[in-house]
């Protein structure tokens, strides 16, 4: 009886599936082959392909994480010295829509951390997908650079696919998790009729026959003669045909309307070979993306630790239970060259709303970012940027950090960020982690706060893991003091010597430090004097020039 | 549908999608027209084929045809060489030497004894014989163009007289082949010599080498209108009459038919002995006659009077 692995090599899902439209991805497949245009064959199958259920919406974070910035820069494929590009659509879709189901999350990272813990294996999927990433360059044929020999094409397609198979088939005998399901694969495809005829066929094109030479060199070193002492054809190949019947062969194709060549003759046989093993390239394109989803992980691991941080697959536990994240860093600024400044992150339970206040620029809206992109990964089942951490599964993602104003907008800075918490509040389900970034900013405090307040009131009710951030240092002051919310935690940034350290401490922040702010940005007293005096002195400048 | 690729070593899966793609699987319309195009070239291969065998079979009859007609030929050449060509040669080694004497000084009259008797010249003038004429200076050359005329006639078949009129009757008589009737033991040696290019081998290398049946055919016609009868008659003779004409007095008046007084020469040669059995030297001269009979026949008539003094050489000499 066949395994359901054994179909389809699936490694993101504990139940196998292709998950393509299989009849579409076929015809696809077809043309490609034959040398049509198909430069976009693997995105546009995996495109409409189905995930596993989700209840993220991406457009509620993808945005404000920018998530095609973190895959393009993190999760690139980091195999030997080469640093490939992973398929950023592909896997912004994955990571966008993390599995609703445990057992999903599960499955992906007992993958993962088999991967990370054996380099065996994860060299034997290193070499997995380059030979599948020639498998995919050979089938897209981008820039048509196999045009002028097709036939010799499509038999590196197939050269490449039997490659494939057997690595699938011995590189991952010892897995105990759903790695195992390409040795299953690999195995079943290679007991298959079409594999043997496959294997069959490349052996015929690369050794019909044998000539054994006898050459004759001279006293002068040059050759001087060439004989053949003997013809052996392998008459046990089963395309093997005596040449006055490849002959009889090619008038028949001839009659049939085909082209009269030796060229042909093998078209047909090409053509029926790889009818035979078509729709086990199917799974492949599936496959394809699945590495490259763990490869992608490893490689962002690799990256971080290249720069002297960690990355763990995270504790999954209850929403009840304390959050612990040891070591968190925001993995947009490893990305963009800076090295981060890991950070503690402690709450009571997970369903704690913390409010977090501190100076400008002191790194309040990064460990936004990192907490969001810990709980995007944990929940896709990859690692996470931080040594250590205890994460639960959130029923949604809600970010809001950049208010990046528009032509279009029909209200005010009050009325968008109004608009704002209305659409938060619309999206809100229950045990869903919701990311802030100063809330209210865009009136006068007094009746901010009072905004603010019946927001935390009416948060609270949906338990959430919320982080918010503000500036309202009075009012966050006043409600630690009041302690009207159990689920109300206060966190502040460290300051230094008046600078902050990027550290989080319980509290809440006393200044904001604008003063700091505006100097560093030359808004102080005496720089905005000289500026206006130069301006002055400008125009009574224009104006005697005038009169003269 | 079966086809030519599939082996017996194939699976049976393997084999059934080789032929479904040698078969074709595109839609309706695409696989229509491939049935199409395959149709037009199975007609064009039946079509070349059936002209190839065609030709091949046409060439091969022709060559068969050729084979047969060039056999023939050379089977009937063969056999005609095989025979006559040694007697042609055999008779011309005679007749050259005498042809060679007779231009030469003339060595005197002479009338064998074996002549002498009652009717002895009629005897060997009844014996297969050859006749030439010609001028002195080019006997050699005008002997092969030379037919029995009415001395011939008249030798065999003397006129009961000498007057104009019975001798005018010969020469006109002598102007037809069924006048000449009396002298058909007489052969001409051109036929002989005609029909010796055609026996000789090279003739036969032509037959053989020719390689186009017209060409092989035109051969043929020119055996088959050959005087092979004649030549064998020739070849057989075993009697020569020379008449050798020799120039005559360069002021006498010549006739219409260039006949004019001039010596000639007699000569009966026995060719199976090769001994002369009548020479003789006579003048001829056409004025006798009338102006009328002169302008046709004066060349028959004197013919026909030097036949009736060689007749009375020969009985005058019993």
């Amino acid at each position: 009886m066949t395994d359901a692995g054994s179909l389809v090599p699936d490694l993101l899902h504990p139940a196998p599936a292709c998950r393509l439209d299989r009849e579409r991805t076929r015809v696809a497949l077809e043309l490609a082959f034959a040398g049509g245009p198909a430069s976009a064959l693997f995105e546009e199958a995996l495109s409409t392909a189905s995930l596993a259920p989700s209840r993220w919406e991406p457009g509620c974070f993808a945005g404000d994480l920018f998530l095609t910035r973190f895959v393009a820069g993190c999760l690139k494929l980091r195999i030997g010295t080469a640093e490939l590009a992973p398929s950023v659509p592909q896997l912004c879709r994955l990571l966008g829509n993390p599995p609703a189901e445990r057992s999903v999350v599960e499955f992906r990272r007992a993958v993962l951390g088999e991967l990370a813990s054996t380099p065996a294996l994860r060299s034997a999927l290193e070499q997995l997908y380059l030979h599948l990433a020639r498998l995919k360059t050979l089938l897209e044929n981008p820039e048509g650079i196999q045009d002028f020999d097709p036939q010799r094409r499509q038999l590196d397609v197939l050269a490449a696919l039997k490659e494939v198979i057997e690595r699938a088939a011995t590189g991952f005998g010892g897995s105990g998790t759903g790695l195992a399901r390409l040795t299953e694969y690999g195995r079943r495809v290679r007991e298959s009729e079409p594999y043997r005829s496959l294997s069959d066929l490349l052996r015929y094109d690369e050794n019909m026959a044998t000539l054994d030479l006898r050459v004759g060199i001279g006293a002068d070193g040059r050759i001087r003669g060439l004989s053949i002492t003997a013809v052996e054809e392998d008459r046990q190949n089963v395309f093997s045909l005596p040449a006055w019947r490849r002959w009889l062969a090619k008038v028949e194709l001839f009659a049939r309307g085909y082209r009269m060549s030796d060229g042909e003759l093998m078209a047909r046989l090409i053509d029926a070979v790889f009818s035979g093993v078509a729709h086990e390239l199917i799974a492949l394109i599936q496959l394809h993306r699945d590495l490259e989803f763990y490869l992608g992980a490893l490689g962002f691991r690799d990256a971080a630790r290249a720069a002297g941080l960690e990355m763990c697959l995270p504790e999954l536990v209850e929403a009840s239970e304390p959050r612990e994240l040891i070591g968190l860093y925001n993995p947009l600024l490893l990305m963009s060259g800076i090295q981060p400044v890991p950070c503690d992150l402690r709450t009571r339970t997970m369903t704690t709303t913390v409010l977090v206040t501190g100076p400008n620029s002191g790194g309040k809206t990064r460990l936004l970012q990192s907490v969001g992109l810990a709980q995007l990964l944990a929940q896709s089942g990859l690692f996470i940027p931080a040594r250590a951490g205890k994460v639960a599964l959130a029923s949604a993602l809600l970010v809001s950090l950049i208010q990046v104003a528009s032509a279009e907008q029909a209200e005010g800075r009050l009325g968008m960020e109004l608009i704002r918490i209305r659409d938060l509040f619309e999206r809100l389900s229950p045990g869903a982690m919701v990311l802030l970034d100063e809330l209210c900013s865009g009136t006068n405090p007094s009746e901010g706060e009072e905004i603010f307040e019946l927001v935390v009131e009416k948060l609270s009710r949906l338990e959430p893991q919320a982080f918010i951030t503000t500036h309202f240092l009075a009012f966050a002051a006043r409600l630690e003091q009041e302690q009207k919310y159990d689920s109300l935690a206060f966190l502040q940034v460290e300051l230094e010597q008046g600078s902050p350290t990027y550290q989080f401490a319980p509290g809440v922040a006393s200044t904001s430090l604008a003063g700091q702010a505006a100097e560093r940005l030359g808004v102080t007293g005496e720089q905005l004097e000289a500026l206006v005096e130069r301006s002055l002195a400008r125009d009574r400048g224009a104006s005697s020039g005038h009169r003269s | 549908m079966p086809t030519l690729l599939v082996t017996r070593k194939m699976p049976r899966e393997l084999a059934e999608r080789v032929r479904a793609s040698v078969g074709g699987q595109g839609d309706r319309r695409a696989r229509r027209r491939s049935r199409l195009t395959a149709l037009v070239r199975f007609a064009l291969v039946v079509l070349l084929v059936a002209a190839v065998t065609q030709i091949v079979l046409v060439t091969r009859r022709a060559r068969l045809e050729l084979e047969r007609v060039r056999a023939t030929l050379l089977e009937r050449v063969r056999s005609e060489a095989a025979t006559l060509e040694p007697e042609v040669r055999r008779v011309r080694a005679r007749v050259e030497p005498w042809l060679m004497r007779f231009e030469g000084a003339y060595e005197g009259d002479r009338i064998s004894p074996e002549l002498a008797h009652e009717g002895a010249l009629d005897r060997a003038l009844g014996r297969p014989s050859l006749y030439v004429r010609g001028a002195l200076s080019r006997l050699s050359a005008d002997a092969p163009e030379s037919y029995p005329d009415a001395f011939v006639l008249c030798l065999v078949k003397p006129p009961g007289d000498r007057t104009e009129k019975s001798l005018r009757a010969m020469a006109r008589a002598a102007a037809t082949s069924r006048g000449l009737e009396p002298a058909r033991g007489f052969a001409r040696y051109g036929d002989a010599l005609v029909v010796l290019p055609l026996l000789e081998p090279g003739f036969r290398a032509r037959v053989s080498a020719t390689g186009d049946l017209a060409a092989l055919e035109l051969l043929g016609q020119a055996f088959d209108h050959a005087p092979l009868a004649s030549a064998r008659r020739a070849a057989r003779a075993e009697q020569l009459l020379i008449v050798v004409d020799e120039p005559g007095a360069g002021s006498a008046p010549s006739e219409l038919d260039g006949e004019r007084p001039h010596p000639v020469r007699v000569g009966l040669v026995d060719l199976t002995k090769n001994e002369v059995l009548l020479r003789l030297r006579r003048s001829v001269d056409p004025s006798w006659a009338s102006p009328a009979a002169r302008a046709q026949h004066a060349r028959g008539m004197d013919g026909c009077m030097l036949a009736l003094d060689v007749r009375a050489a020969v009985r005058d000499a019993r």
